[in-house]
């Protein structure tokens, strides 16, 4: 299958993606003080990986993001923003109150000025970036199954 | 404080769908027990808050800017409905879904559902309450076509896609409400439209808001002319999800929020309380009449709901008649708590008369009435369970829903709405008549329950039976009235706005009263 | 701007038009997307200020006051993002729904998959 894709693509979708997951990275990590944030840069790291998918084939991108790390990563952001939620509740006994901010408050238009609000935008960003990867992965599994090595389980009734 | 806790009936059941979709297949022993500790719980909290009200403000964010959860006397009985019926489906589940691969999975979109639904229930903005609203109708577009053969997944595509309209719709509604008031806020704004001068139905953008929000409500509860996809899927996904919808998502992301939408934020007008009274009646006639020509018992059930649900609409657009029409008050506190009654009866014994259904099924693997009822050995907890579900539905007088409809009827002749009265005799008699024409079918007879079923369709039957105790006036006034009186009044919201005024008052500011001219984003 | 609105009439419009009309699968789901991009253009469009800056506080704006004068509103766009993940994760279920039902049928007609061999649904 590898046979008939073209070699520039393949070379050119080898050096763009780090550079897109470094982009993505910055705009999640930089959400609080410019425009961006969890969502979009989560899917923007997703694409990184899609374009893997896309040039080089399903291997190639299980390679870099196997598709049981992309599931879990779905769930993991969940959870970690329900932690930092939680986290407020505990400290401060309101729910989703920025904790961190009352006890650590960051120097104005610095990078660590918003208290638990980077924790959010990080594990909002996990989160999109594994859901993103595993449906664009899942469509492509979809559309040709049977075919190739992954065990792909549906739920059916016995 | 008690009411600090509220978030959490949002977060458990979220945070335990996301570790249950985290475990790995092998530990579905434990994601099962984890799933069940949640709905058990969500039970004991919904009844920890059923005596309790006021708000809570997220992340201490203060009311108009912020996002808060309101609990007020109707949030909390369907708290406790959507709680029980979690539970009970919850245990039911345990056992039913061994005819399905993947129950892990189940149990992870189970938890999401019942988060959206008391989300949809606590969250005191539109815009909020719409996420909730798709947390929980998403989870259920994947629970119905989860035996992803044919006919389940023909079913889930149309109830999706209809679904996303209808919901797109909604959103529509509230971008125009926002950007004629500058808030999406429950409380706020219904201060603002309460002094909206040219009234609601003279206002084009503000009518076509309305209309999109309650037509769009209406889809999700099914009522009449919206009711296309309810008997496809209550005939096609398993019998534990059409439970959970049957008895949590139509009342609640359907009537709770439409009732919501048009006794709290518009305030309750006479067109509002017309266009009730139609869907209402058309859900009654409609589903009562079809009820007669089906052959299946599901989609007997889903028309049955049709039906049952047009009676609870109807209490509420009586209601709100008679308040609009200055009638008497206490006709219309009686009848819009009856109508809240039914609900939660409505809930109980539908799911209940649908897991008795999945129990056949399980056991025998098809549910074709005609086989089933030469059957003579029957468990005999099956038939009192059955018969108790089956009389309450039908109306048979010591039974819950006798009560519940017998005052939505006799608050209907107290204040004069005589033809509504006649409808829902004639919607009460067919659908009577049905139970007791395939009285043979709804005692199909099973050798054995089995397990986790049985435990589950015993505590339903229990909660079914004392459902009847609400009529004692003293618990009648605990319950159904305050809520009722809570939702035409909007008491919680009203003290929301009272004690924004006195924050507001205390800091000084120029403009202490929200008016109209506050605000005007699109400038 | 009025023309906009008119745009996302025609636009909501042409999603329903398609929804009701198409016979295929996944033209009905791209018809489902079309509605919900006008909505989603409706509520940017609520939010809109000729030549507002982004509603985040930088060196820009001299005190809280002129930034509320120039910025344009932020809760619309929020509103958008959560309705944007909403549409999203709805396409993907709607498509992963088709193409299960493609797996069955080997088609995405309406006509066939709904055909006469079932019981009639109404």
């Amino acid at each position: 299958m590898n046979d008939n894709r073209s070699l520039i693509i393949i070379k050119v979708s080898k050096w763009m993606a780090p550079f897109i997951f470094l982009y993505g990275l910055y705009v999640v990590l930089y959400g609080h003080l410019s425009p961006g944030g969890g969502f979009p840069g989560g899917v923007i790291i997703a694409a990184s990986f899609i374009l893997i998918l896309l040039a080089r084939g399903r291997r190639a991108a299980l390679k870099k993001l196997p598709y049981g790390v992309a599931k879990e990563l779905d769930a993991i952001g969940a959870l970690m923003f329900l932690t930092v939620a939680m986290l407020g509740f505990i400290f401060s006994g309101l729910f989703f109150a920025n904790f961190l901010q009352q006890y650590l408050p960051g120097e104005t238009r610095r990078w660590f000025n918003a208290g638990t609000i980077v924790i959010n935008n990080i594990a909002i960003g996990i989160k999109v970036c594994g859901a993103i990867f595993v449906i664009l992965f899942f469509l492509s599994v979809l559309r040709i199954s049977g075919e190739g090595g992954i065990d792909f389980r549906s739920i059916e009734r016995k | 404080m008690i009411k600090n806790l509220l978030p959490l009936m949002i977060v458990l059941p979220m945070g335990a769908g996301f570790i249950i979709a985290l475990l790995p297949e092998k530990f579905a022993y434990w994601a099962n027990r984890l799933a069940i500790a949640v709905t058990a719980l969500l039970l004991f909290g919904s009844g920890l808050f059923s005596t309790t009200g006021g708000y809570y403000e997220i992340g201490g964010w203060p009311m108009p800017v912020g996002i808060n959860l309101s609990l007020d006397g109707f949030n909390r009985v369907l708290l406790l409905m959507v709680g029980i019926i979690g539970f009970t489906v919850a245990i039911y589940a345990l056992n039913y879904m061994q005819l399905y691969t993947g129950s892990n999975r189940f149990f992870a979109l189970l938890m999401l559902m019942l988060a959206g639904l008391n989300g949809t229930l606590l969250s005191g903005d539109l815009f909020n309450r719409f996420v909730y609203v798709e947390i929980a109708v998403i989870s259920s577009y994947i629970l119905v076509g989860f035996g992803c053969q044919a006919p389940e997944l023909k079913a889930a595509f149309k109830y999706a896609v209809l679904g996303t309209v209808a919901s797109t719709f909604t959103l529509l509604g509230i971008a125009v409400i926002y950007s004629l008031y500058g808030t999406v806020n429950i409380a706020h704004l219904s201060v603002q439209l309460a002094a909206e001068p040219t009234g609601i139905l003279f206002n084009s953008p503000l009518l076509f808001a309305g209309l999109f929000m309650v037509l769009g409500f209406a889809y999700k509860a099914a009522l009449v002319p919206f009711h296309v996809w309810q008997p496809d899927v209550f005939e096609t996904a398993p019998a534990a999800v059409v439970g959970l919808i049957s008895g949590g998502l139509v009342g609640v992301v359907g009537i709770y929020a439409m009732i919501r939408t048009i006794f709290t934020v518009f305030g309750i007008t006479t067109w509002l309380g017309w266009m009730l009274l139609s869907l209402a009646v058309f859900s009654i006639l409609y589903g009562s009449f079809k009820v007669l020509e089906q052959e299946s018992l599901r989609r007997v059930y889903a028309y049955q709901t049709i039906s049952q649900l047009g009676f609870s609409v109807l209490g509420f657009g009586v209601g709100s008649l008679i308040i609009s029409q200055d009638g008497p008050y206490w006709v219309a506190v009686l009848i819009v708590a009856g109508a809240i009654f039914h609900l939660f009866n409505h809930a109980i014994f539908k799911t209940l008369l649908i897991l008795l259904e999945g129990t056949v099924e399980h056991s025998e693997g098809y549910t074709d009435a005609v086989n089933l009822s030469d059957k003579t050995n029957c468990d005999r907890n099956f038939s009192i369970a059955s018969f108790v579900a089956m009389a309450s539905a039908a109306g048979i007088p010591p039974f819950a829903g006798f009560f519940s409809k017998m005052i939505i009827l006799g608050s209907c002749v107290l204040a004069g709405y005589y033809l509504f009265a006649v409808v829902g005799v004639v919607g009460f008699i067919v659908s009577s008549v049905v139970y007791y024409r395939r009285r043979r079918r709804f005692f199909p007879g099973v050798e054995k329950i089995g397990g986790s079923m049985r435990f589950a369709v015993g505590f339903l039957t229990t909660v079914c039976l004392a459902s009847t105790l609400l009529v004692i006036p003293s618990v009648w006034q605990l319950f159904p009235e305050q809520a009722a009186e809570d939702i035409l009044t909007d008491q919680i919201y009203l003290e929301q706005i009272e004690e924004w005024r006195q924050k507001l008052l205390n800091m000084q500011l120029p403009s202490s009263v929200p008016d109209n001219s506050e605000v005007t984003p699109d400038d | 701007m009025t023309g906009i609105y008119f745009l996302i009439l025609a636009l909501l419009l042409i999603g329903v038009f398609g929804v009701i009309t198409q016979k295929n699968l996944i033209k009905i789901i791209i018809s489902v997307s079309i509605i919900e991009a006008a909505v989603n253009l409706f509520l940017i469009f609520v939010g809109y200020r000729a030549g507002g800056e982004a509603p985040i506080i930088t060196e820009r704006f001299a005190d809280t006051a002129e930034f509320a004068r120039l910025s344009v509103d932020p809760f619309p766009q929020a509103m958008v993002l959560t309705s944007i993940v909403i549409s999203v994760s709805l396409t993907a279920l709607l498509i992963v729904i088709s193409l299960r039902l493609y797996h069955i049928y080997g088609t995405y007609d309406i006509n066939r998959i709904w055909g006469e061999a079932d019981p009639d649904n109404d």
